[in-house]
C-alpha cells in the first residue's frame, strides 16, 4: 500500500472548527462584512436559531467571532464580527484547501497518464 | 452541507440589491441628471450650458451624498427589521482604484468633447452603451438577473436618443429622464417582491444568550 502523499495528510491538519460546514458558511458570511446581525446570518444561513446560536458559541469561544449585544430603536441586537484571528484563520483555510485541490488535481493528471 | 464559498460571498454581497432601494436611490440621480439636461435643453442660449456646467456635479455629488443618506435610513426602517443589519467591509484599494478609473474617464471625456466638431448628438447613445455595460458588469458580479435588462434598457434607450438626433441636451434629457424611470421601477417591483416574501423578524432570537 502506497504511503498518503505529504500534500495530502495536511488534509488532517485542517482547521476544525472552520472546516465544519455550517460554521465554514458563517464564516465566509462574516469574511465579507464588517458586522452583523443574528437576524441577517439566520437568513442568509438557513439555519436553526438554536444551531446558529450553538455554532456561534463555538466560534466565540475559538476567539475567531466577537459578539457585541446593543439595542437598536429599542429592540436587542446581537452583532457579530470576524475577529482579526479569525479573519486570519479563514485565509489559512482557503489557502491550505486551494493548495489540497491543486495536488490532488495534478496526481489525479498522472495517475491518467499513468505515470 | 455542501458549502460554495464563492456563491455565499456573491449572495450576501447580493443581499444589498434584494430590497431594489439601492437601484431607487440610483435611479433618483438619473432622473435629476435628466432634469438638469432637460433645463440646459429650455433654456438653451438663454444660460442653458451654464446650468448643466454647474447642476451636473452638483447632482452628481450632493445627489450621491444624499441618496447614500437616505438609503441608510430606509436600509434602516424597513429592511434589517424584516432580514437583519449587516454593514460592508470597504475595499479600500479597489474603491479607490474605481474612483480612479472613473475619474480618468470622465476627465479624458471632458478634455476630448469641446475638441471634437459637428454635432454630438451621439452622446446619449455613447452613455447608454457605457451605463448598460456597467449594469452588466455589476448584474454579473453580484448575480442580479434583473440589472442585465436594465444593461439591455439603458443601451436601447441611449441608442434610440442618439437616432433620433435631437441633439445633446434634449437627447440627454431623454435618456437620464427614461433610465431614471426604467431604474426607479426596477428598484419598486424588487422592494415589492422583497416585502411580499418576507416578514418582520419578532426578536433578535439571541436575547437568552448570556
Amino acid at each position: 500500500m502506497k504511503p498518503v502523499p505529504r500534500d495530502l495528510r495536511s488534509l488532517a491538519d485542517l482547521d476544525r472548527v472552520i472546516h465544519e460546514p455550517a460554521r465554514l458558511m458563517i464564516v465566509t458570511i462574516l469574511s465579507v462584512v464588517d458586522e452583523a446581525d443574528f437576524v441577517f446570518l439566520l437568513h442568509q444561513s438557513g439555519l436553526s436559531k438554536g444551531n446558529l446560536s450553538a455554532h456561534m458559541a463555538r466560534l466565540e469561544e475559538a476567539g475567531y467571532v466577537r459578539v457585541n449585544k446593543r439595542f437598536r430603536d429599542r429592540v436587542p441586537q446581537t452583532v457579530y464580527s470576524l475577529t482579526e484571528a479569525g479573519r486570519e484563520a479563514f485565509r489559512e483555510y482557503c489557502d491550505r484547501v486551494k493548495r489540497l485541490v491543486e495536488t490532488v488535481g495534478e496526481q489525479s493528471k498522472d495517475a491518467g497518464r499513468g505515470t | 452541507m455542501d458549502v460554495q464559498i464563492e456563491r455565499v460571498v456573491q449572495r450576501t454581497r447580493r443581499y444589498w440589491y434584494d430590497d431594489g432601494l439601492a437601484e431607487m436611490a440610483g435611479g433618483l440621480i438619473f432622473l435629476c441628471v435628466g432634469l438638469v439636461f432637460l433645463a440646459e435643453a429650455v433654456l438653451g442660449s438663454r444660460g442653458g450650458s451654464q446650468v448643466s456646467a454647474l447642476g451636473l456635479p452638483v447632482v452628481l455629488i450632493g445627489g450621491g451624498m444624499l441618496s447614500r443618506w437616505l438609503l441608510r435610513v430606509a436600509k434602516a426602517r424597513l429592511i434589517y427589521p424584516r432580514t437583519g443589519y449587516v454593514s460592508y467591509r470597504r475595499a479600500r484599494k479597489r474603491r479607490a482604484l474605481t474612483g480612479a478609473l472613473a475619474g480618468a474617464t470622465a476627465g479624458a471625456l471632458a478634455a476630448v468633447l469641446p475638441l471634437l466638431t459637428g454635432s454630438h448628438d451621439w452622446l446619449p447613445a455613447l452613455a447608454g452603451v457605457l451605463i448598460g455595460i456597467a449594469w452588466a458588469w455589476l448584474g454579473h458580479a453580484v448575480g442580479v438577473t434583473r440589472f442585465y435588462l436594465l444593461g439591455v434598457v439603458s443601451a436601447a434607450i441611449g441608442l434610440v436618443a442618439g437616432w433620433t438626433r435631437l441633439g445633446e441636451a434634449w437627447g440627454g434629457a431623454l435618456y437620464f429622464g427614461l433610465q431614471g424611470l426604467a431604474t426607479i421601477a426596477s428598484g419598486a417591483l424588487a422592494l415589492r417582491s422583497y416585502w411580499l416574501r418576507t416578514r418582520p423578524a419578532e426578536d433578535d432570537g439571541e436575547t437568552s444568550t448570556p
